[in-house]
């Protein structure tokens, strides 16, 4: 009996040992990490799992560094391009929730702004045709189209050859 | 004689009236030219009849608001004598309430960046009425 049990219980440890070892690695990465390193026989995908997750604290560190930088970079460009272009970052017609005539309003105006920003002048012909163009557009809208020109005026990188408001 | 005595002084005394008249309602004048610093940040300033009375024919300083969906926009402008031009616009509603306050007797005074008009200030004094 002594001895059968004691058997019994070798047996069973021996089966909990066994099944740990065999089972499959719970983490998705570890899985993603074999499947990865070697299309190998399950005995060695066995091994990789666990040899993920027992990174050393250099290369946590080192992971955590890259990852760090990468965010950075990311927000760092997001910024970069809010700055330079606001008006392109979204559609203006979700934006503002414009009709299809306004869209169009919308694109003639931008499209006025940008030909006087390219000419590096603005004429009161070109004001007459944008203030025509911002009619009927949110003011939100308004003050996004022509606040390129407003700077580009004050900057001196646009000659305004009229008098008067600039739209 | 009584009835021509006083009739040269009631002459007299219109006279001294009318050379009078044109002084006392004079009163003090200051011409103040527009002033510009333009830049991607800056400044403008000047009075309406300043701009209005100069002897050059660029001088301008100005302010206009338009209502359509949403909030106000208000937009002010400036350009001196040497032809040196500034504007910038805002959103904000109190803003568009000052502008009530721009006459022939006002003073006006912007500051600005690339977002758009930072500080807006009108005054108003007969010192500015030419």
């Amino acid at each position: 009996m002594v001895v059968g049990a004691v058997c019994a219980a070798l047996g069973l440890g021996a089966g909990i040992a066994v099944s740990r070892t065999a089972s499959p690695t719970p983490s998705g990465d570890a899985l993603r990490a074999g499947a990865v390193a070697a299309p190998a026989a399950p005995s060695q995908t066995i091994v990789v799992g666990p040899a993920t997750a027992r990174l050393g604290e250099d290369d946590k560190a080192a992971l955590r560094a890259l990852i760090r930088e990468e965010l950075g970079a990311e927000r760092a460009a997001a910024a970069a391009r809010a700055d330079a272009a606001p008006s392109t970052s979204a559609d203006p017609a979700q934006q503002w929730q414009l009709s299809p005539e306004g869209l169009q309003a919308f694109d003639r105006a931008r499209s006025r702004v940008d030909d006087g920003l390219a000419r590096g002048a603005w004429t009161e012909d070109d004001r007459a045709e944008l203030r025509a163009s911002l009619a009927g557009l949110p003011t939100e809208a308004r003050a996004e189209l022509v606040r390129p020109l407003i700077n580009a005026v004050n900057e001196g990188k646009v000659h305004f050859a009229g008098h008067g408001p600039l739209f | 004689m009584r009835v021509s005595a006083i009739k040269v002084a009631a002459v007299g005394l219109g006279l001294a009236t009318c050379l009078a008249a044109p002084v006392a309602i004079a009163g003090y004048v200051y011409s103040l030219p527009v002033t510009v610093y333009s830049g991607s940040s800056g400044e403008f300033w000047g009075t309406f009849s300043g701009a209005r009375y100069s002897s050059d024919d660029n001088q301008q300083i100005g302010c206009y608001v338009t209502y359509s969906t949403g909030s106000p926009y208000t937009y002010c402008w400036a350009d001196n004598a040497a032809d040196t031009y500034a504007s910038c616009g805002t959103t904000d509603p109190n803003v568009a309430a000052l502008l009530g306050r721009l006459n022939d007797s006002a003073y006006l005074y912007v500051a600005y960046n690339s977002s758009g008009c930072t500080e807006i200030e009108v005054g108003n004094s007969s010192i500015y009425i030419h």
